[in-house]
């Protein structure tokens, strides 16, 4: 009797809070897709894989052994296999974000504080690089200075001025850290920026009014108070830096110049699984390290947000002699490196033949024409092309999905996470959510192909299949959706809700009618900034594609490496196009700009 | 000669007016409270005083140094003027210790280390904040957050001390105790005050002087017992007092003296205004009263104003009390001593006499008149 009456009261709490339920779902879906696959990986590690006996002779697949990581770390190879590949990687984090930091803090004061002109246009322009695929400048970096030593045709500079560009100029660290700074600039720029206009102009006023002059404000009070910002600059751009892909093997692999994230991608092109698994574990672990100095060096105590005051109208500081020469730094670099790139790259895809800058060969063959066998191979233009077409239709199913599953999930977890705040449910739930941030996107797929891809468990085999695909996506990018859950789930006083409940609403009903209008506008924007990360990534399927799951990124990679330039090229713009709609369409929502 | 003198100051934002053609003087060793609703301009005033805004047009001159003139193109910069700010947000840097934010100040002023410290330790001593010196503003309340603002500001010694509704982000309680350290304060170091509010009871307990704003325009600078009681127009008469006074719309029936008037809503009971200036025969009047200047009785009295009692709010040790004149139904609220309403009763008959008031012209707005004033009161 006693026990029926208690389930009764249990299953009426479910009813009408269905948090708890919601959480352990959640925690369930969360073990199982994060802390398994990062599990396995770490014991695999440590077991000889299917390719074990080739190089250990009696070695058998699932044996103990720390073969892999000897191997990785001291042995014969571990020069050309870890300790190089990982000083190159750790070298260009470190470059890039030299170059990105300094440029996006100066353009992001610049815009803020300063009265240069034309701000709009400059705010909406430096963010391109961020909104269009990290490897966009570096593709078309390829079309000036690549040499045909290095295979398919010659870039601009050798086919216009007739110099052969030297390798380090058209491959390698040097164009890899310049375009990858470039597109990381704007994640200092947006931080930066917000932070500046949102500080307390009064802190400001305070040191003027106590006689300090504009350049010890800058330095005693401003700096200090933006530094956290800086160091959430710092953490974007040198963790993401340090798990980049696609710049790395565009302009790396011509030349053998390996990183850690490449050697990752041929390990398991390979199928030498433990050694990926080796690589992939101290890939996520240097990430994480990063996040955690820069907690440290920060402090706790210290940290603390700038909440703005009412009439915290920033008095522009006037530039004077300097105006002309900031809107020309601005321009040049727009031009340079914004515009430019994207012109370049359209350009490419209406030559004839590359190389060959003249009216004459200019032509919408590899757009709208049908097969020709003397140009790439007879691969028809792109939209004629029934491979490149159902890639484009993979694409786009592959990111609604994802998308659209993204945004439930991230709503749900939002929900879970703030009522039950407080609880360690709550904790873990935000934490575990978290964690596929930190495993970079070649690494995080190269996990989910060992575990899913053959049956396991009661989960069938997914290799081949576009839920595998779906089903990683979703879950490196659920970061993103539960942090917009989160922030607008705290938008949503609960007593909104209870005043519903008064009334009598189940928790379907207030879902609907209170909680889904009031966090629609989050909860678009956290759609559709999913579903044009989705659209661009290449790292994160690279591995996991196979012909039927042909996505456009994956086989734009292809192209290029078949130097199918131009369809190559197509591809890319048509990605910039549907990237750079959906991102105006977040805007015109008003949502916030995620990293 | 005055320590501040504004001179026909004019700041504009876009299409805003925000201060119009303002002049103010104020004396050395003076609190002047700048009050008036949100909007009014008291901020910008204040920004202008302390050069982090720049007027349009206008002088200021603080003692015989002048501080800003657009006519002769002077502009001394924040620093520069001998001035200390108190911001409603406090403005307490972050990232500095409660020390390091007091000590900032002075480490331009060429002080050696130990004098900074012996300084800064001094002042955290005088407003209770020993022990606080080595935290961060986020590790304080509201009120010690308050009074770090407040060192910071004092230590270096400025001439003019500037505030900016220093009080308002505090609860109620806190408010009155600091209200009554900021009041001690002026006192021990006696520097010339501007203190910005929207808060009368602050002005009325603070200031030697108050200045009263509206639409960027002062509309009335005197004392407190000035401005309470014998407002100069009719918005400065509705803004002050809580609740709000009595604005009993008349017309003059003989010009007197003594005048008398026949209300509009209640022409029947002609109504003596005990007062010794006549009023301009036939004119259009308000007659303003404050609640606690109408006295009741409970039977009929020559006169007084017949009406209902609608509610009686007991605060404790006074009751506000809200009638309705009868006939006309205009409302009209008295205040006093809680034992005294006690006896009135929901929809009560009762009778309401004007102890004393000021008669305003109905078009203009402006002071005609007073009654019922000791002719001392009235001659200040
Ligand atoms: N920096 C500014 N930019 C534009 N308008 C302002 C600025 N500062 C004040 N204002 C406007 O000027 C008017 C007076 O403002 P303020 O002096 O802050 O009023 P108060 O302090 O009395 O509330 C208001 O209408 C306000 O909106
Ligand atoms: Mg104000």
């Amino acid at each position: 009797m006693n026990t029926r009456a208690w389930l009764r009261r249990r299953l009426l709490r479910l009813v009408r809070r269905p948090e708890r339920a919601w959480g352990l779902g959640l925690i369930l879906v969360l073990l199982v897709f994060v802390v398994i696959p990062l599990g396995y990986m770490a014991v695999h590690s440590f077991m000889f894989d299917s390719l074990g006996p080739r190089y250990v002779r009696g070695a058998v697949p699932g044996e103990l052994t720390t073969f892999y990581w000897q191997r990785v770390l001291t042995g014969g190879l571990a020069r050309s296999i870890f300790w190089q590949p990982f000083l190159n990687s750790l070298l260009i984090a470190i470059l890039m974000t030299a170059i990105a930091l300094p440029t996006g803090a100066l353009f992001a004061w610049l815009v803020a504080r300063t009265d240069v002109p034309f701000k709009g246009f400059f705010s909406a322009a430096l963010i391109v690089p961020y909104i269009v695929p990290s490897w966009t400048v570096g593709l078309a970096w390829l079309t000036v200075f690549k040499s045909p030593r290095f295979g398919g045709q010659p870039g601009l500079l050798y086919a216009v001025l007739g110099i052969d560009p030297p390798a380090w100029l058209g491959y390698g660290l040097l164009p890899i850290v310049i375009s990858l700074g470039i597109h990381y600039v704007p994640y200092t720029f947006i931080l930066l920026r917000g932070a500046l206009t949102t500080i307390d102009a009064q802190l400001e006023e305070s040191a003027e009014i106590l006689g300090s002059k504009r350049w010890e404000i800058l330095r005693k009070i401003t700096f200090p108070l933006v530094l956290p910002a800086l160091g959430s600059a710092f953490v974007l751009t040198f963790g993401k830096g340090l798990g980049e892909f696609g710049t790395q093997a565009f302009l790396g692999l011509p030349i053998r110049y390996y990183t850690l994230s490449t050697r990752v991608y041929a390990a398991f092109q390979n199928r030498q699984q433990a050694e990926g698994y080796v690589l992939t574990l101290i890939l996520i672990l240097v990430t994480t390290l990063t996040v955690f100095a820069n907690q440290k060096l920060i402090g706790a105590r210290k940290r603390y947000t700038t909440i703005s005051g009412k009439g915290a109208y920033h008095r522009v500081t006037k530039l004077g002699r300097w105006r002309r020469p900031a809107t020309a730094l601005l321009g040049a670099f727009i031009l340079l490196f914004v515009a430019g790139p994207l012109g370049l790259i359209t350009l490419e895809t209406v030559m004839r033949y590359e190389g060959q800058y003249a009216l004459s060969n200019l032509t919408l063959h590899y757009w709208i024409g049908a097969g020709d066998p003397m140009l790439a191979e007879g691969q028809p233009g792109i939209f004629r092309s029934s491979f490149i077409l159902g890639a484009i239709g993979n694409s786009l199913q592959l990111a609604v999905i994802t998308a659209l599953v993204c945004g439930v999930l991230g709503i749900m977890l939002g929900y879970v996470v703030v009522r039950m705040r407080g609880t360690v449910l709550s904790r873990s739930i935000e934490f575990l959510s978290f964690t596929p941030y930190m495993i970079p996107g070649i690494a995080f797929g190269g996990i989910y192909l060992s575990l899913f891809a053959r049956s396991w468990g009661p989960l069938p085999a997914l290799y081949g299949t576009l839920t595998l695909l779906v089903l990683t996506c979703t879950m490196k990018y659920l970061p993103f959706a539960s942090s917009s859950g989160v922030a607008a789930m705290h938008q949503i006083d609960p007593s909104l809700e209870e005043a519903a409940e008064l009334h009598g609403a189940r928790w379907g009903r207030r879902f609907v009618r209170i909680l889904a209008p009031l966090a629609k506008s989050g909860f678009l924007s956290a759609v559709l900034l999913t579903l044009i990360t989705t659209m661009r990534t290449l790292d994160l399927i690279v591995l996991l594609v196979t012909p039927q799951t042909r996505t456009m990124t994956s086989i734009l990679f292809r192209f290029q490496q078949q130097s199918f330039t131009q369809h190559a090229y197509g591809i890319m713009l048509l990605i910039v196009i549907i990237t750079l709609i959906g991102h105006f369409a977040v805007r015109r929502l008003g949502g916030k700009i995620e990293f | 000669m005055p320590i501040i003198a504004i001179r026909n100051m004019t700041k504009r934002f876009g299409q805003t007016v925000a201060v119009r053609e303002l002049d103010l003087e104020i004396a050395d060793g003076e609190f002047v409270t700048l009050l008036g609703p949100s909007g009014c301009g008291k901020t910008t005033t204040l920004r202008c005083l302390s050069g982090l805004e720049e007027p349009d047009t206008g002088e200021i001159h603080f003692g015989d140094r002048c501080v800003f003139s657009s006519a002769r193109g002077v502009v001394v910069p924040p620093g520069g003027r001998g001035i200390g700010l108190v911001f409603q947000h406090y403005a307490l840097w972050p990232h500095m210790t409660v020390f390091q934010n007091v000590a900032f100040g002075l480490r331009k002023k060429g002080l050696t280390r130990s004098e900074i410290r012996t300084r800064v330790r001094s002042t955290l001593g005088v407003l209770g904040l020993d022990e606080h010196e080595g935290r961060y503003p986020s590790e304080l309340s509201g009120g010690q957050q308050q009074r770090v603002a407040l060192a910071r500001m004092i230590v270096t010694q400025p001439e003019i001390l500037l505030f900016d509704e220093p009080l308002s982000n505090l609860d109620a309680k806190l408010r009155m105790t600091l209200r009554a350290e900021l009041k001690r304060l002026h006192g021990e170091i006696g520097a010339t005050t501007v203190y910005v509010t929207h808060d009368q009871l602050e002005a009325l307990t603070l200031s030697t002087r108050i200045a009263v704003m509206k639409d960027g325009v002062v509309q009335q600078m005197d004392t407190p017992q000035e401005v309470y009681h014998f407002p100069r127009n009719l918005f400065v008469a509705e803004f002050m007092g809580n609740p709000t006074a009595n604005f009993l719309p008349a017309t003059v029936t003989s010009a007197g003296p003594p005048p008398t008037v026949a209300l509009q809503w209640n022409p029947d009971v002609p109504l003596v205004l005990p007062s010794p200036t006549p009023l301009p025969e036939s004119a259009e009047v308000v007659i303003n009263v404050r609640p606690e200047d109408i006295g009741f009785s409970v039977t009929p009295q020559s006169g007084y104003l017949p009406a209902t009692v609608y509610a009686t709010l007991p605060t404790g040790a006074e009751c506000i009390t809200y009638g309705r004149l009868t006939p006309g139904g205009q409302e009209v609220v008295l205040k006093g001593p809680e034992e005294e309403h006690a006896c009135l009763g929901l929809n009560q008959p009762f009778w309401l006499g004007l102890k004393r008031g000021n008669v305003f012209d109905a078009r203009e707005g402006t002071l005609i008149s007073s009654f019922g004033f000791s002719s001392r009161e009235e001659d200040s």
